[in-house]
């Protein structure tokens, strides 16, 4: 029996409460015989201690012999719907119970806007360097396996198939990298997956963007809708759905969208969306997988070293900022559009962005990302992510960073903040406009003939079992 | 700022504070600079860039802009390469700003 506060973190579509802080009873605030339930005293104290915090509610308690998804003994019903109205009174959020299946360390929880009867949470998450879901399968049933995933089951077991299956996944950027991840999420069996992107494929894509075609690029297809449709040719699951996000990450209409998933790919490369999702990985407790590829040339053009890294933001492990994969002195930049500024960075002697990837090449940024997904969801050896890995390309070495978190970093000083974090997304008009252009645009008559011809071919493949 | 050592007012659409050049043409004066209001929404996720002083302090090379500025104030350009977290963040900024007011050079009046 334990009290708890939460903050609210709020997507677009989902709410989550996230676990803030304990509040332990003091002598006399609980029952030390009989019917182990809370005293008035207790609650009303940290109902005003929540308060204070600017916290809502949470009533804890266990059932230690049962496992899975716990539902309310009538008696536990009684006591939650008892508080409802203290705590939402004094907090002005509503009352959220959890119950812990002592079995298998299972927790479920509940929301309670009314004292008749909680609405159910679809799902309680645990992050560190694992993840752990425990689902309600009523809201979220339980996915069938499909025949085309028999070896993706008798790699891992049916149970962690049906966790991780269940996961919703947003691919942030479908570029090389974003766009071969969300093709190999969309073929273990995922049945929600998001892309976001507001770009269109272009010709200089085509030689790292492997599954676009030169019909995508000749109609200035959105990247993310030739994701879409490699995907759903990709999926195994019976039901899947892909949401399709012509969206910046940098603007709050991206950051509420994003709130609604649980583990975020960070496929980008600039300053200001790294930062952006840096943040979220320790506000709203997503876990964010990032990493890149950086190749060095020689004066002559040939290649002298590449490097592609890849780490887990969770709890416990450092953000790219503790990490040096991101300058926050640069998102100011970004941010003013300085980066692209030729007269600026000869002005400031800095270096123009590096613009070199290979094909062959960045299928290894995918790849270790890929792993690093594995190990949070999976847990291979019961171990979680590991430390953030880099590959040194000309030496072949491997290396384990041992980067620690800044004591003053200010990422992951705001653990679980959810909606009380800093705005780093901003509201601006230039993604947009590119958005609109592109659905005004027409194009050939030529062009609109192939695309039919290409639409009518996809969906009757689609169909076959 | 007040507790890494310079108190900040709000002055129109800047932040103000006092630092200490500690070499230059200033060496030993106190400088008014400040930061532009706009600029400092995600501190301290994301640091300014601006850093804004009186017209009459000079650097042998820098780019300025009048934006949020009165008259007899430019804001300078500066780059703040801001990695290392073990560092408060409103020390390591007013460290970057102390650095450049460090380098000024005496005016040409
Ligand atoms: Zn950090």
């Amino acid at each position: 029996m334990l009290i708890a506060t939460y903050a609210l973190s709020t997507g677009s579509e989902r709410t989550t409460a996230l676990v803030k802080t304990v509040i332990l009873p003091r002598e006399g605030e609980r029952h030390l015989h009989g019917n182990a339930s809370f005293t008035s005293a207790y609650v009303l104290r940290a109902s005003v201690e929540a308060q204070a915090l600017g916290h809502g509610l949470i009533l804890l308690h266990s059932h230690p012999h049962s496992a899975g998804w716990q539902r309310l003994s009538d008696m536990d019903r009684n006591t939650e719907s008892e508080y409802e109205r203290v705590a939402r009174t004094i907090t002005k959020t509503p009352l959220v119970g959890m119950t812990l299946g002592g079995a298998d360390e299972a927790w479920s929880a509940r929301f309670w806007f009314d004292r008749t009867a909680p609405s159910w949470a679809e799902s309680v998450r645990t992050v560190s360097a694992k993840l752990k879901v425990t689902w309600n399968d009523q809201l979220r049933g339980i996915p069938a396996v499909t025949r085309s995933q028999q070896r993706t089951v008798s790699s891992w077991g049916e149970s962690t198939q049906k966790s991780i299956a269940r996961l919703r996944i947003l691919v942030v950027g479908a570029g090389s990298v974003g766009l071969d991840v969300a093709q190999r999420l969309a073929a273990t069996g995922i049945e929600e997956i998001g892309v976001m992107d507001y770009d269109a494929v272009e010709i200089v894509n085509l030689d790292r963007m492997i599954g676009a075609t030169r019909l995508d690029a000749a109609l200035g297809r959105a990247k993310v809708d030739v994701a879409a449709r490699l995907m759903k040719s990709a999926a195994t699951a019976r039901r899947f759905r892909v949401s399709t996000h012509e969206v910046s990450i940098t603007d709050p209409a991206g950051v509420s969208m994003a709130l609604d998933y649980d583990v975020i790919f960070s496929c980008v490369d600039r300053p200001w969306p790294r930062a952006v999702l840096n943040e979220i990985a320790y506000s709203d407790l997503i876990p964010v997988i990032d990493g890149g590829i950086a190749l060095d040339t020689f004066r002559d053009g040939r290649m002298r070293n590449g490097i592609w890294r890849a780490h887990t933001l969770v709890p416990g492990r450092p953000c790219m900022a503790c990490l040096g994969q991101l300058v926050l002195g640069d998102v100011a930049l970004d941010k003013n559009g300085l980066l692209d500024d030729p007269e600026y960075i000869a002005g400031a002697n800095r270096e123009a962005p590096s613009r070199q990837n290979v094909a062959a090449l960045s299928s290894s940024v995918s790849a270790a990302l890929l792993a690093q997904f594995v190990s949070l969801t999976a847990h291979p050896g019961g171990r979680g992510v590991s430390a953030p890995l880099r590959y040194l390309l000309s030496t072949h070495t491997l290396e384990h960073s041992a980067a620690p978190s800044g004591p003053y970093c200010p990422y992951e000083n705001a653990l679980a903040v959810g909606d009380a974090r800093t705005p780093i997304a901003e509201q601006r008009e230039d993604w947009r406009a590119i958005v609109r252009q592109r659905s005004t645009k027409k194009a050939t008559l030529r062009l609109r003939g192939l695309a039919a011809i290409e639409g009518i071919l996809t969906r009757a493949i689609g169909r076959l079992k | 700022m007040t507790a890494a050592g310079a108190p900040a007012w709000a002055d129109g659409a800047r932040i103000l504070y006092n630092v200490v050049a500690v070499g230059g043409a200033l060496a030993g004066d106190k400088v008014t600079t400040g930061v532009s209001l706009a600029e400092v929404h995600s501190w301290p996720m994301v640091p300014p860039h601006w850093i804004h002083l009186p017209a009459s302090v000079a650097f042998a090379a820098t780019n300025v802009d009048s934006t949020d500025c009165p008259p007899g104030w430019v804001r300078h350009s500066r780059e703040f390469s801001f990695t290392d977290m073990a560092t408060a963040p409103a020390l390591a900024w007013l460290r970057h700003v102390r650095g450049f007011i460090s380098i000024a050079i005496p005016t040409a009046a």
